[in-house]
């Protein structure tokens, strides 16, 4: 019908706002490194370079903002974008998987929105229109989905703004209570990390040397050891641990605040977020398997976390969406029902890997212990502390072993592993893509073979696997698995 | 000790031209790290008085055996056998793997042809499915009409999967 569709709408000019304000703070954080590479000059020419910096940045900004352009066809969206070499795309709405929202918290404040058109293919940035305002957002996406109701079931319902969408019943949603509570189980002491990084690159700058940590040392050193620096000992703990606790929370809430996942046609949508805020749709067809996580802590609690696996969208090869960030076990069958997906069997109805795997723990972490305490020991005067690993290596394999497990049931493969953070892995038999028996050296004297099952969307450097089978359970689960 | 109590299934063997691939490629990677421990050799007696011949004998040595002996070896852990519906690949001297992709579970298919592998009439399989993991698996060694047989194989069985 619609042979040549005109692009003819522009983005948002809010989006150059957005991109100056978000380049703000690289420009003045580099000022002191660029201010010390070029040496002696004085603070005016810094800032003069920061200005033009900032000037060709705009500019350029501006040039893609007005070589960029897009239109909305019967059947398709065009996007034309490029200074120098334009690219015309065309995506027909018949490829269109589905449309995400994002909006970040400038973007809030500018009231627009970043929109991804997400196609089959695995591609970066296929359709991504970075920002139109909301109401163009919900626009784009009611066309898009109007014309896939239509073409799926002729006498469709006609969707309604992203309002009244929202307003389906939720199958998974979480109170302020909800977040705060799972903020507390999110303990983390990132923030340091972050403080030491920021020392790093600022410790020059601030004049105050009481404020480095190795005097503190050496004043702990010389002052007297008694109860006084006991008691400040457990201040500092006292401190870290309110630290982590904070943070933890801050995280929780800025990530999951307003978490809320609802069913739609095609698949689950999920809205979450306090300052960046994201509206995500996981389509149902392209999701592979799902996870479900937990915590040392959190597991006595019954708190549970699920992740869907589904084909790489985002660009990057594999993707986890997070469908229940802070479940109980039975808000977490519902969920899968929607994506026909069986609840795990309990820990009892799981085959262990071979007890044999147990030694090969022991034997590779204890070779490398034998070689890394001398060095540690010769060149620092504390290595030798790391003698006290020792004892772990009788206890973690055993762990480990104890929380290794799969089991099939009803064409589903189920594989549990993980001691510090528990992981059940749910995968129809029809999303393998490929087995492959791994045998090393040790493993091939002890008679222990790896299965390792490659799925779409997983990650490259941790796939699933079930580690040290015995050998022949191991080539029988080969061959059975890969009869589809 | 448990070693070679392996394949339940007979694999067949790769063609013996990619023994000869192997040893080639073998011979040619290894040329440069030789040539330069014997000059780094040469350099060190000159400047620093140290004995001649021990460093580059060493690397001598490893050039035989990486070129000579291992070739051989790891050609005879390859292996494949097509089944009803999956290939089955082995290989690896010291870490073996064995690989199974079913038919259906394939997205595309290359044929691959180098310079050293004409000049021995062996090509590649290269089977490409949807994985993160092993989203490429290949079957090096085939004689060059065999790897087309193979290759119409799986896509016919592609294509009756996938009406």
């Amino acid at each position: 019908m619609s042979e040549t569709v005109a692009a003819d709408l522009r983005l948002h000019p809010a989006t150059l706002a957005i991109r100056a304000l978000e380049r703000l703070p690289e420009f003045v954080l580099g000022l002191p490194a660029a201010a010390y590479f070029i040496g002696d000059v004085g603070i005016g020419a810094v800032l003069a370079i920061a200005v033009v910096g900032l000037i060709g940045s705009f500019g350029y900004a501006l040039l893609y903002w007005s070589r960029f352009s897009y239109g909305l066809g019967e059947q398709q969206l065009v996007i034309e974008s490029g200074i120098l070499s334009r690219n015309r795309r065309t995506i027909p709405f018949d490829r269109i998987q589905d449309v995400s929202l994002e909006q970040k918290l400038l973007a809030r404040i500018f009231g627009v929105s970043i929109v991804r058109i997400e196609t089959g293919s695995s591609g970066n940035d296929e359709g991504k229109l970075d920002c139109v305002s909301r109401a163009e957002a919900d626009r784009l996406r009611d066309v898009i989905r109007r014309y896939r109701a239509e073409a799926a079931g002729g006498a469709a319902q006609p969707p309604e703004a992203g309002e009244a969408r929202a307003e389906a019943p939720a199958l998974f949603a979480m109170n302020i209570g909800r977040v705060l509570l799972a903020g507390l189980f999110n303990f983390s002491l990132v923030f340091l990390a972050i403080i030491g990084a920021a020392w790093q690159y600022l410790g020059n700058y601030v004049p105050v040397r009481y404020l480095d940590p190795e005097l503190w040392i050496e004043d702990e050193r010389v002052g007297p050891i008694g109860s006084l620096s006991l008691a400040a000992a457990l201040a500092l703990l006292l401190v870290l641990v309110l630290i982590g606790m904070i943070t933890g929370v801050a995280r929780t809430l800025a990530r999951d605040y307003g978490f809320r996942l609802t069913r739609t046609e095609s698949g689950l949508r999920r809205l979450r977020g306090l300052f960046t805020h994201t509206d995500v749709v996981i389509p149902l067809r392209r999701i592979q398997a799902a996870i479900i996580s937990t915590g040392i802590v959190r597991r006595h609690f019954g708190w549970h976390e699920l992740a869907l696996q589904s084909l790489g969208s985002d660009g990057s090869d594999g993707t986890h969406h997070v469908a229940a960030a802070f479940a109980r076990a039975g808000e977490i069958g519902p969920i899968l029902d929607e994506i026909d997906l069986p609840l795990p069997p309990g820990a009892d109805a799981f085959e262990r890997v071979s007890p044999r795997s147990m030694w090969r723990s022991r034997i590779e972490a204890g070779a490398v212990l034998a070689v890394a305490i001398p060095v540690a020991g010769y060149i620092w005067p504390f290595g030798w502390l790391l003698l006290a690993l020792v004892p772990l290596l009788a206890i973690v394999p055993v762990l480990q072993f104890r929380a290794h497990g799969h089991c099939e049931q009803g064409g589903v493969i189920f594989v549990r592993h993980g001691v510090r953070r528990p992981k059940i892995v749910i995968l129809p038999r029809a999303k393998i893509q490929s087995l492959t028996l791994r045998r090393n050296l040790l493993q091939r004297a002890l008679g222990l073979a790896s299965l390792i099952v490659g799925t779409a969307g997983g990650s490259r450097a941790s796939p699933l696997k079930i580690d040290d089978l015995d050998n022949d359970i191991a080539h029988r689960l080969l061959v059975d698995w890969s009869n589809g | 000790m448990d070693d070679d109590s392996e394949p339940q299934v007979a694999l067949t063997a790769l063609d013996p031209g990619q023994k000869w691939v192997m040893r080639v490629r073998a011979l040619l990677t290894g040329l440069v790290p030789t040539a330069v421990s014997i000059a780094a050799d040469f350099v060190s007696e000159e400047q620093l008085g140290t004995p001649f011949g021990y460093l580059s004998g060493l690397a001598i040595a490893l050039y035989t055996v990486a070129a000579m002996g291992l070739p051989g070896r790891r050609f005879r852990r390859w292996g494949y056998q097509m089944g009803e519906g999956a290939i089955r690949i082995a290989c690896g001297l010291w870490v073996r793997r064995e690989t199974i992709v079913p038919f259906a579970r394939v997205q595309h298919i290359d044929v691959s042809r180098g310079p050293i592998e004409r000049a021995f009439g062996v090509a590649t399989l290269t089977l490409h499915t949807a994985g993160s993991y092993n989203s490429t698996v290949v079957l090096p060694g085939l004689a060059y009409d065999d790897a087309n047989i193979i290759r119409e194989t799986i896509r016919s069985h592609i294509r009756e999967d996938s009406p």
